[in-house]
Parts: structure tokens; C-alpha cells; sequence
């Protein structure tokens, strides 16, 4: 706990440095000496990575124009920035208790409340980014007017956002999907009638 | 024929043609209403409204084109103020100001000022660019492969710096990794495979759209809705326009920038976002301590700067892509796309087989101007109350825009996947620390910086370092703003850092 304590306070004594300009929004409270060295360890391993795979490429011409000759340099100068990134964590703390506060980290994120939403939210959306490109039907109902259509990205669509808006909006289950049935028909007929395109795996 | 003279017969045909009108309006307000979906850019709007311009005249499908140009490049500011989502890259600057504005119920005069600098912008542009079009051209000319490549790594080092100043290593890194992301793909001198593993979609490369709807669209959703009392801006939007006294009081940033964007948009393949980023930073070290202090917190002098420049650049990207038959950026290849498809051959000859083109290409800028100001007001209050909506009922509508918007790039459900995954690892870079603006960037300016690299290096072949440094002096010159820029991140503001 003392240590996450530190964590803590080092980290907005590293945001506080800041008193004009932060950058995009408050990034930099974000950031503890802890998940720099851990992200610093990722970004070594994948610069190196790339490295060797750029190496590997084929060679068709002279080596000025080969095609792994920026990737190289890329993932050359990414392996530099991510051993600086790594060396000023450990300067500020970071390697005490690396692995158990990663831990401690990745543990306290699933006990706390926003957390456990946040993971419940990703795997709505994987499931829902899965589902739209799997399910492909393209329902064609002629009325006297016109042809009513409905696909499956509007089905699905329909059904997950009614979910969404429900555990988080927490509005009543009609008003959710009564608001979702409208404004997933209008973006549907925006895109299929005056933009021309058709809905995701439909046809 | 005399300028002046064309000038004159190009103004009573558009006078007295109240059809062209019509379209620059309709084209005005389709593309603020496109920009103004989180996600959905210029680029898109340009490419999917081509479609409607195949059963319109020539003079009439132009000016519908150059009225959603104009459009959707302001339309893009209004997501950035309002729900932190930008349109468009360029507009990410204006984002990180604007939303700061709007969460202190400032949105209204955040917007309004975008507005009026954007009207600012295009004039800027235009005018610009009548006065000085050989200049222009000439300058613009000078930029070469080697000259192109050092200009992109600028932008994405320029990029990392602005969006992390604590540190900004970390923005690097993000611009790096962006790097990787764009080198995905067959490469443009032969045609290898490259990080593809076997995936035919992976050969086509990465496109930016779904990795910009991603990192700001998606990611934002997976930040801001779990939250448990999600931060929403006030529905009172206050006084939208500024006053005339602030108007001028930005004066001499708006005529810097609109050189910046002028310039830059003139530069084939370079684009609004590094006029954008560019003018951003050369505004903050411009300003005074006070405005300083303001940067990145909500600062106006900061939208000024940022909405000058992308809208000059409207102008200045129209130059190289009617003179020299080069785009100055994805949108203007679009425009380049709609005159050739009615069979207007663009390139130098273009005065002599289209005589008063040019002319009226610039007529209807100033129009669809005019027609954005007017639109933009109109338009501003009601977007207000839209995105004033509490961001549990907002976001969850975004997703499906997300889906859509990806997919529509190229009607290719590979690009949701690349959205999904650029969504999560958008997430995890912010839970981290690293900002996403310059991975956007950098994956849109890597194949450039990688195909020019190689190209010079080509060239140089059989030269000496020495050589090639003085007879490539404007080379010479980015070569050294490029190295001062990592200089002065890792050895002035890198001290600061965490």
C-alpha cells in the first residue's frame, strides 16, 4: 500500500510539474514511473521485433531502396526512446515492486467500480463488432410506397445499443430502445438512400 | 486574355446562374453536417458525395464539390469543441483546446471563434494565393523527395512534442508507433509484402480513417462512458460570436497562420493536419505569457491558430492540384476525382484548355466562405443542445457511427476490425499516458516519409553528405528545424517531464 501511496504521489508531483501546457488533455496524470517501465519493456520487445522482421524483408533492388530500410530505422530509434522512457522510470521509482504493483495494478482496475464497467463495456463492443460482421442478412419488405429494408447491422446494432444505453444510460428498457430503434433508422437511411452505400454485410 | 477580364466573366456567370447557388449551399451544409459526425472526415465526405455530382453540369457538380470541401473542414471543429472526437486529424488541436472551453460552458464562444477563424482562414487562403500563385508555385516546387520526407518527420516529431509537452518522449514513441502501423503493406517502390502475414487485406495497408475513428471515437467511448458521473458540457451556449475588439486582438496569429496553411497546403502531399499542428506550435511560442499559460487548457489564440491554418490550407491544397494535376492532400484528390470525372484535364495546361477555371474555382471558394459562416451560426446552436446530451445517452449512439464510418472508407468489413482494434489499443496507450494525436499523423504521413526517404536516398547515391546539404539548402534548413525540435523536446521541455 506505502508503495502505491508513493506511486501516487509521484505521479502528481509529475502532472503538477506541469503548469502550462499539458498536451492533449491530462495525459501526463495518467502516467506513474510503474506503467512507463512496464510500457517502455512492451515497446522494446516490439521494436526489436520489427527490427528483425525488417531485416528479414526481401531485397529486390539497391539496399537505398529497400523496403525494410525505414522500418529498421523506426523501430531502430523506438528501441532508443523506449530504453530512455524505461531508464527515467527506474530513475523515478518505478522498478521497486515492479512485477507485484503491475499486479496490484491490474487487480485493483478489475475491483474498482469504472473498471469493471470499462472491461463489461470492451467485450459488448468486441462482441458486437464480431456479430455484424458474422451475422449477413438483408430483410426487403415492399410497401405501397417503397421497399422497407432492414439488415442485420441494423437488427444487431438495434439490440446492443438498447443494451448499452440500459446498464449505463440506466434509463427505462422501452425509452432505450425506443431512442435506439429511431436514431440507428435514421443513420441507417442517411447512409443507405442519401449517401448510397450499403449497410456492413449486407447486399 | 486579361485576368482581371476572366475574373469579371466568371462573376456574372456564377451571378446570374442561381442553380450554382443552390449547390454550393446544399454542399456547404452537407459537409458541416458530415464533419460535424465524431469520425467521419472531409476525406470521406468528399469521396462519397462524388456520387451525387455524376448527373450535375460541370460548373454546378465544381462548385457543389468545393461547397463540401469548405464545409466539412469546419464541420470537423464541431464534434472536437463538443464531444472531444475530432472530425478530421487536423482538427485534433482545436479538440484539445475547444473541449477544455466547452466543459467550462464556453463552447458556444469556442465555436464561434472557430468559426469566425475558419471565415478568417479561407479569405486568408484566397486572397493569398491570387496575389502570389507563381511565388507559390515556385516555393512549392522546391519541395522535393528528400524535402518531403524530412517535412513528415517534422509533422509527427512537431505532433509528439505539442500533444505531450511533459514528455515528450512519450509523444514520440506514440508518432513511432503510428510509424510502424503505416508501413504495413505492399510498399510503393516494389511492391513487397511488408508485415502482412499472409493477409490480403494487411497487403492493402492500414487505412488512417478507421485508425482515426478508433484511437478518437472508439476510445473515447470505452473512457467516457463507464465513468461513473461522465463530465458533459452545459447546454447554455452563451455568446457565440466573438467580438470585433478579440477579432482583432488575434489579428496577426490569424494572418500567420493563414500563411502557414497557405504555404503548406501549397506543398503537394502535406496536408491540414501539419498546417495545423505547425501553426499550433508556432502560436504557443508566440504568445504571450499569459495566452501561454492558457494553452492546452482552453485558449482561443490556440483555435485561431489551428482553424486559420486547416482552412488556408483549403486554398493553398487547391493550387498544386489544379496547376500541377498533384493533390496537396486526400481531400483535394477528391475534388481532383469530381473534375476529371467531368472531363476537366487538370495540370499546367489547365489556363490554356479550361481558360477561367481557375477563377472560378476561386469564386466559388469565396462563396462557399460566405455560405459556411452563414451555415456554421445557423447550425451552431442546435448542435450545442445535441451534444449537451448526457454522454451515457450520446455515446452509446456514436458506436454505431463508428461502425458505419469505417466501414463506408471501403465498403470493407476488414476496416470495423482495424477500427476495434485501433479503439483498444487507443484505450490502453491513454490508460498509459501516451497521446494518440500523433499515431493518427504519423499513419497517415508514414508512406510518404517512407517513399521519399528511399527516392533520395536513391538520388544521393553517388553524392557526397556535404554536397547534398548545400545544394539542397531548403532540405538543409528542415534538416535543422527537424533536429532542433527533438533538441529542444529532450533538452528544454523533456526537463519538465515525469
Amino acid at each position: 500500500m506505502i508503495e502505491d501511496e508513493i506511486e501516487q504521489s509521484q505521479s502528481l508531483a509529475g502532472s503538477s510539474k506541469n503548469t502550462g501546457f499539458a498536451g492533449e488533455e491530462d495525459i501526463e496524470g495518467q502516467s506513474t514511473p510503474a506503467k512507463d517501465l512496464g510500457s517502455a519493456c512492451v515497446i522494446a520487445v516490439l521494436a526489436i521485433t520489427v527490427a528483425v522482421m525488417s531485416v528479414r524483408l526481401d531485397v529486390p533492388g539497391s539496399v537505398y531502396t529497400a523496403p525494410g530500410l525505414l522500418p529498421f530505422m523506426t523501430s531502430l530509434s523506438l528501441f532508443l526512446m523506449a530504453i530512455f522512457l524505461g531508464l527515467r522510470a527506474m530513475r523515478a521509482g518505478g522498478a521497486a515492486h515492479f512485477v507485484g504493483g503491475a499486479w496490484r495494478a491490474i487487480t485493483r482496475y478489475i475491483a474498482e467500480y469504472q473498471g469493471r464497467r470499462s472491461l463489461l463495456l470492451i467485450v459488448i463492443v468486441v462482441i458486437y463488432v464480431i456479430l455484424v460482421g458474422s451475422i449477413s442478412f438483408d430483410l426487403r419488405m415492399p410497401t405501397p410506397l417503397f421497399v422497407f429494408r432492414l439488415s442485420s447491422y441494423e437488427v444487431i446494432s438495434i439490440g446492443v445499443i438498447t443494451l448499452i444505453m440500459k446498464l449505463y444510460w440506466k434509463a427505462p428498457l422501452a425509452r432505450c430502445f425506443f431512442v435506439s430503434l429511431i436514431s440507428i433508422e435514421v443513420l441507417a437511411s442517411i447512409f443507405r438512400y442519401g449517401f448510397a452505400i450499403i449497410m456492413p454485410e449486407s447486399f | 486574355m486579361d485576368v482581371w477580364l476572366q475574373v469579371q466573366e466568371q462573376l456574372l456567370f456564377i451571378a446570374q446562374t442561381p442553380m450554382l447557388w443552390v449547390a454550393c449551399l446544399s454542399g456547404v451544409t452537407l459537409g458541416i453536417l458530415w464533419g460535424a459526425m465524431p469520425g467521419l472526415s472531409t476525406t470521406m465526405a468528399m469521396t462519397l458525395l462524388i456520387g451525387l455530382t455524376v448527373g450535375m453540369p460541370q460548373a454546378v457538380a465544381i462548385i457543389f464539390m468545393i461547397g463540401v470541401y469548405t464545409g466539412s473542414v469546419f464541420g470537423g471543429a464541431i464534434s472536437a469543441v463538443l464531444v472531444n472526437i475530432p472530425g478530421t486529424p487536423d482538427a485534433v488541436p482545436t479538440m484539445v483546446e475547444g473541449y477544455a472551453l466547452a466543459k467550462r460552458g464556453e463552447g458556444g464562444l469556442a465555436l464561434g471563434t472557430a468559426i469566425s477563424a475558419s471565415f478568417v482562414g479561407n479569405w486568408v487562403g484566397i486572397v493569398l494565393l491570387i496575389s502570389f500563385i507563381p511565388a507559390v508555385l515556385f516555393f512549392a516546387l522546391q519541395f522535393r523527395s528528400w524535402e518531403m520526407f524530412l517535412l513528415s518527420l517534422w509533422g509527427i516529431a512537431i505532433c509528439g512534442s505539442m500533444s505531450s509537452m511533459g514528455s515528450p518522449l512519450k509523444g514520440w514513441i506514440s508518432g513511432w508507433l503510428g510509424l510502424l502501423v503505416s508501413f504495413v503493406g505492399l510498399d510503393a517502390i516494389h511492391g513487397v509484402s511488408r508485415f502482412s502475414f499472409g493477409s490480403y487485406n494487411l497487403d492493402d495497408g492500414v487505412s488512417f480513417i478507421p485508425v482515426l475513428i478508433g484511437l478518437f471515437g472508439l476510445a473515447e467511448i470505452l473512457r467516457v462512458l463507464p465513468q461513473k458521473s461522465p463530465p458533459s458540457i452545459p447546454s447554455d451556449v452563451g455568446r457565440v460570436l466573438p467580438s470585433i475588439g478579440t477579432l482583432v486582438k488575434y489579428l496577426r496569429p490569424s494572418l500567420r497562420s493563414g500563411l502557414i496553411g497557405t504555404v503548406i497546403g501549397a506543398i503537394p502531399g502535406a496536408g491540414a493536419n501539419v498546417a495545423s499542428f505547425f501553426s499550433y506550435d508556432v502560436g504557443r511560442r508566440r504568445a504571450g505569457q499569459e495566452e501561454k499559460k492558457k494553452w492546452g487548457k482552453g485558449s482561443y489564440e490556440a483555435i485561431v491558430c489551428s482553424e486559420v491554418a486547416n482552412n488556408a490550407n483549403v486554398g493553398g491544397s487547391m493550387l498544386p492540384t489544379l496547376a500541377l494535376g498533384i493533390p496537396g492532400n486526400a481531400a483535394a484528390a477528391a475534388v481532383l476525382a469530381a473534375l476529371e470525372l467531368k472531363n476537366v484535364v487538370v495540370g499546367p495546361l489547365i489556363q490554356t484548355e479550361n481558360p477561367g477555371l481557375i477563377f472560378y474555382i476561386y469564386i466559388g471558394l469565396i462563396i462557399a466562405n460566405f455560405f459556411m459562416y452563414g451555415m456554421a451560426i445557423a447550425l451552431l446552436k442546435p448542435c450545442v443542445k445535441l451534444f449537451s446530451l448526457p454522454k451515457t445517452l450520446l455515446m452509446p449512439l456514436i458506436l454505431p457511427i463508428c461502425v458505419l464510418g469505417a466501414f463506408a472508407v471501403n465498403l470493407n468489413y476488414f476496416d470495423v476490425y482495424v477500427m476495434l482494434i485501433s479503439g483498444l489499443i487507443g484505450y490502453i496507450l491513454h490508460l498509459l499516458g501516451f497521446p494518440l494525436a500523433p499515431v493518427v499523423l504519423a499513419v497517415i504521413l508514414g508512406p510518404l516519409a517512407d517513399e521519399n526517404l528511399r527516392r533520395a536516398l536513391l538520388v544521393f547515391e553517388d553524392v557526397g553528405i556535404l554536397t547534398v546539404l548545400w545544394e539542397r539548402k531548403l532540405g538543409t534548413v528542415l534538416l535543422f528545424v527537424v533536429l532542433y525540435t527533438f533538441y529542444d523536446g529532450i533538452f528544454k521541455r523533456g526537463k519538465t517531464g515525469t
